[in-house]
């Protein structure tokens, strides 16, 4: 195999960079990072800092997560209707509870993303001024928020300079539908655009390039799939970690299962429960354990009566709701499980990233997933999975009931551990960047 | 470490005499109850709690009602230079860590809009510009800001005590010795501020320049590049003013001001408005100073209706007056106006304005390299693309075009792509994938889009007086229609393409002659920037 392509001079544009807390943070960090390892020299455009310690919030012990061979280019920008300083609001936002509405309308119009399309022209001011300085090799703009994309669009139309663009989300489409976003008639010509110029086009899982390709039909061979993964910096997971089958939870004995993510309304935790206590009944081993639910619970900080009341009735069955937990917290929670429960809403279009982190633990996997899941696809060849055969009380039974029969053995687990290694971000931008580097001609 | 800071939660309790039950405050947040009736009375009673505070940073946030609250918080902290108010209690705490961690408070509340501001470490080295605050009274219409020798003065009573604070730390840019530096501002109508901007820079030996945009709120549904960009909103403040005095116009020597929009506001305050008199005395002001000023007039500011209804046979001013013709008439005759007796050299980048500005220079629109970048030769085939593409339908004739091209298009002769708030970043490649793009037919004014067609080889059509085609140094191969010929030239067109292609073809060297910025440079040079050079110059 060619060595890999080193001392390319790389922008990187992300809005979303730390300290950037959201979710989306963490795909640029590895990005950025592993080409910084391959010797690239990569400086990444983002914005002020004062947008995330004024405007918005943010983590500053994420940048120490940020390669120091990385350089950080940041670009204020003008609050406008997301001011929170109320010093500076003009007397008509004051005396108008409808001013961001009217001013967030006005933004819609001139940028498919009213939020943080007020970037695009200081964005393109900075990102012409380093280029003009000294010449990118390639630029990569990854979205949301999709203004990153501009000054792609633009060094690569005017300069000639490479393109690659990295969708997390989908700009264009809904992806629990699959139908054409509220804003699709708007952005259309700037996917059509993007996808002239640019060299390849990364979407997270291969139904979402399946479905652009069928929209878009010059950009086969352009749309390539560079999945989400795991990353040990962040993840509280140590795949390493010594293992015993059963007696490590709570309950001191028997098979312990966990849950772990957000419980939100559309998960099926009423039918999990259900399937729980059905597995106990046939199965001394569950009888004996336990099911946490590890996650927020509840909407907006509010849990509803009937979630309190789906929690108070689940205790019996020795299932207990923990809230959220701090990365530390949930190592022992993995540290302290036999099995995994997984379960995800969405469709086709969506793979989750918990799936991820699941895949990297070892553990076996109980995973309920309706028929055409894009998570079913990652779990797939995973050596223990335990999937239901149907969303279904009696099926998840049955697979829970599986689990916990089956002990798994050392080369099983090592096997898991070896798929799930292959899930790391570091592994898959590994390999996405040797194909870059073919397509680009640098190897 | 920071200030001590203290952490307030305001309700009011308007003339109930004493609080009602609402949300309780933040931990670590003390609440305040405000009863007084009336809101200047609450005013003084909230600040009477911060005054009886002691020396401190105050940061405050509203328990609610809101509707209450929020105008009294900006009322006091409009007021102090020790306060400042947040939209939630997240932002608030934000900015009380923030403040405990040793930020200043008026850079925190009032960063500078462009350019650093007040550096950290060491203080500026002395010869940097600064902003004076002065205590000098300012009698009514007389400026609040003046450019001095030293940088920027502003009358105390222009500002509050924060943005007070706030400006005397400010500095700006290191002054590059003798250099010669051009400003456009503000319109940057179609990007073109910043594209003269660059054709200076690119084609004028041992001149910097840069442009400035104004972003107003109304009719800015487009965002074209600027090398700075100010928002109307920002703009209210006098501290962005400040800013952009300090940072934009003090290093510049020569200013390229077009329409005569305001984007001083020197001596006045309030909501952006498009004063062509305002402008007139800043321009007095600049001179006085001794830099140098030039006008351009881009189209809508200086196109008298009247007179373009008496030349132009398809005119829109010609049926009936409306609201929008009506302001256009105001805009004009202030223009004009103002342009009266000032002795500055004027500009305008269309050919037809010379109809209405016979004085004034012609530079050249500037289309950009994006539009020059390498596009298959038109081979029309099938039914051809026809596009109409109008920023503003009144004035490129969309209705008679519409009627005409629907037409055609139902009886299978075309396809008409009707597209409108096309991005000028997206437009490039729309013009590339079309085959015929029908721009005006009733202004006559040679826009961008007409350019951007011949640039990128494919037919142009639109209406050019005669008249101001002949101005033209050579004949433009854009084919002619108005609203009487439009169907049948773009029958013609579909029915024998390959007797158009010659015309097409002859686009790109055209388009490359005149509009790739060097023309613009020329004309630019020629008529202000080494005239402003042999009257020599002082600066400050």
């Amino acid at each position: 195999m060619a060595e890999p392509a080193s001392g390319k001079r790389i922008l990187y544009v992300a809005w979303g960079f730390a300290p950037h807390r959201g979710p989306g943070t963490y795909r640029p960090l590895a990005t950025v990072n592993v080409l910084a390892a391959r010797g690239h020299q990569v400086t990444v455009l983002t914005v002020g800092t004062d947008t995330f310690d004024v405007a918005v919030g943010g983590d500053h012990s994420l940048l120490a997560a940020v390669d120091p061979r990385v350089r950080l280019v940041r670009v204020d920008v003008p609050p406008t209707f997301h001011d929170p300083v109320v010093n500076r609001w003009p007397a008509g936002r004051v005396a108008d509870p409808a001013w961001n509405r009217a001013a967030a309308a006005i933004w819609e119009q001139r940028f498919p993303d009213a939020t943080y399309g007020i970037w695009l022209a200081p964005l393109l001011a900075a990102a012409r001024q380093l280029h003009g300085a000294a010449p990118f090799d390639l630029v990569i703009a990854t979205g949301n928020p999709y203004v990153d994309f501009g000054v792609a669009l633009l060094l690569g139309q005017e300069s000639g300079v490479p393109v690659v663009l990295d969708d997390r989300d989908s700009w264009y489409f809904n992806v629990y539908t699959g139908q054409p976003a509220h804003n699709a008639a708007g952005v259309r010509p700037w996917l059509e655009l993007a996808l002239d110029v640019a060299q390849e086009f990364w979407l997270v899982n291969p139904p979402l390039a399946a479905i652009h390709e069928a929209q878009f039909p010059g950009a086969e061979g352009k749309v390539q799939v560079v999945e989400n993964g795991w990353d040990p910096r962040f993840s509280p997971v140590d795949p390493a970690a010594p293992r015993t089958w059963g007696g490590r939870g709570p309950a001191g004995n028997g098979v312990d299962f966990s849950f772990v993510g957000t419980i939100s309304p559309a998960l099926p935790a009423q039918l999990m429960v259900d399937a729980w206590a059905k597995a106990r009944a046939a199965e001394p081993s569950l009888a004996a354990g336990t099911l946490r639910f590890v996650g927020h619970y509840g909407y907006s900080g509010a849990v509803s009566d009937r979630q309190r009341a789906l929690a108070a009735a689940a205790q019996r069955h020795g299932v207990e709701f923990t809230g959220r937990k701090a990365k530390s917290e949930l190592m022992q929670v993995y540290a302290n499980t036999d099995v995994l429960l997984f379960a995800k809403e969405g469709g086709h279009l969506v793979t989750s990233g918990k799936v991820y982190e699941y895949v990297a633990t070892g553990l076996p996997i109980v995973a309920l997933i309706k028929p055409g899941h894009d998570a079913r696809r990652v779990l797939a060849g995973y050596p223990l999975l335990f999937e239901a055969a149907e969303v279904s009380v009696p099926a998840v039974a049955e697979a829970m009931v599986r689990a916990a029969r089956h002990q798994p053995t050392e080369a099983e687990l090592a096997a898991a551990r070896q798929y799930g290694a292959g899930y790391s971000r570091e592994a898959i931008f590994t390999r996405a960047f040797d194909r870059l580097d073919r397509t680009l001609g640098w190897a | 470490m920071g200030v001590t800071v203290h952490r307030l939660a305001v309700a009011a309790w308007p003339g109930l005499g004493e609080p009602a039950a609402g949300p309780a405050p933040a931990a670590g947040w003390q609440q305040v109850d405000l009863t007084a009736n009336g809101v200047e009375e609450l005013v003084a009673e909230l600040a009477a709690v911060l005054d009886a505070g002691g020396q401190a940073a105050w940061v405050l946030y509203s328990l609610g009602p809101h509707a209450t609250v929020l105008p009294v918080l900006h009322r006091l902290v409009n007021q102090r230079s020790d306060a400042v108010a947040a939209a939630s209690a997240a932002a608030a705490e934000r900015l009380a860590g923030l403040l405990e961690a040793g930020r200043d408070l008026a850079q925190l509340v009032y960063p500078p809009v462009l350019g650093e501001g007040a550096p950290a470490g060491p203080p500026a080295p002395p010869e940097l510009p600064r902003v004076e605050v002065t205590d000098r009274p300012v009698p009514p219409g007389a400026p609040w800001l003046r450019l001095t020798p030293t940088g920027v003065q502003v009358a105390g009573a222009a500002v509050n005590p924060l943005q007070a604070r706030a400006l005397r730390a400010r500095v700006g840019p290191t002054p590059a010795g003798d250099g010669h530096r051009l400003l456009v501002a503000p319109a940057n109508w179609a990007g073109q501020g910043r594209a003269w901007a660059q054709a200076v820079q690119d084609h004028v030996p041992g001149w910097e320049a840069k442009n400035l945009q104004l972003r107003l709120s109304t009719g800015a549904g487009l965002v074209f590049e600027a090398d700075m960009t100010v928002e109307g909103e920002q703009w209210v403040s006098p501290v962005t003013r400040a800013d952009l005095a300090l940072q934009a116009v003090w290093p510049a020597t020569h200013l390229l001001w077009e329409d005569l929009m305001d984007f001083a506001g020197w001596d006045w305050l309030g909501e952006p408005v498009v004063s062509p008199a305002g402008a007139r005395r800043a321009i007095g002001h600049l001179k006085e100073t001794g830099r140098q000023v030039a006008v351009l007039v881009h189209g809508s500011a200086g196109r008298t209706p009247a007179t373009h209804a008496a030349w132009y046979p398809w005119s829109p001013f010609r049926f009936g007056r409306d609201s929008f013709q009506t302001a256009m008439i105001n805009r004009a005759v202030a223009v004009h106006q103002a342009l009266e007796g000032l002795d500055v050299p004027l500009f305008t980048a269309t050919l037809d304005m010379l109809d209405f500005l016979p004085q004034a220079t012609w530079v050249p629109i500037v289309i950009g390299r994006q539009d020059f970048a390498p596009a298959p030769a038109w081979r029309p085939r099938g039914r051809l693309k026809v596009a109409h593409i109008p920023s503003s339908g009144l004035l490129k004739g969309s209705a008679e075009v519409d009627a005409a091209l629907d037409g055609l298009d139902r009886a299978g002769v075309i396809e008409y792509v009707r597209l409108q708030g096309v991005s000028p970043l997206v437009m490039p490649l729309v013009v590339r994938q079309m085959d015929v793009v029908v721009d005006q037919i009733v202004l006559g004014n040679p826009a961008t889009l007409m350019n951007q067609t011949l640039a990128a080889g494919r037919l142009a059509v639109a209406y050019i007086a005669p008249h101001v085609r002949r101005r033209y140094p050579e004949p433009a191969p854009v084919v002619q229609a108005d609203p009487s010929t439009i169907a049948d030239v773009i029958e013609d067109i579909a029915r024998d393409p390959a007797a158009y292609q010659a015309v097409a073809a002859a686009g790109p060297a055209f388009a490359r002659a005149w509009h790739d910025g060097r023309a613009a440079a020329e004309a630019l040079r020629q008529g202000f920037l080494e005239a402003g050079l042999a009257g020599g110059e002082a600066h400050g």
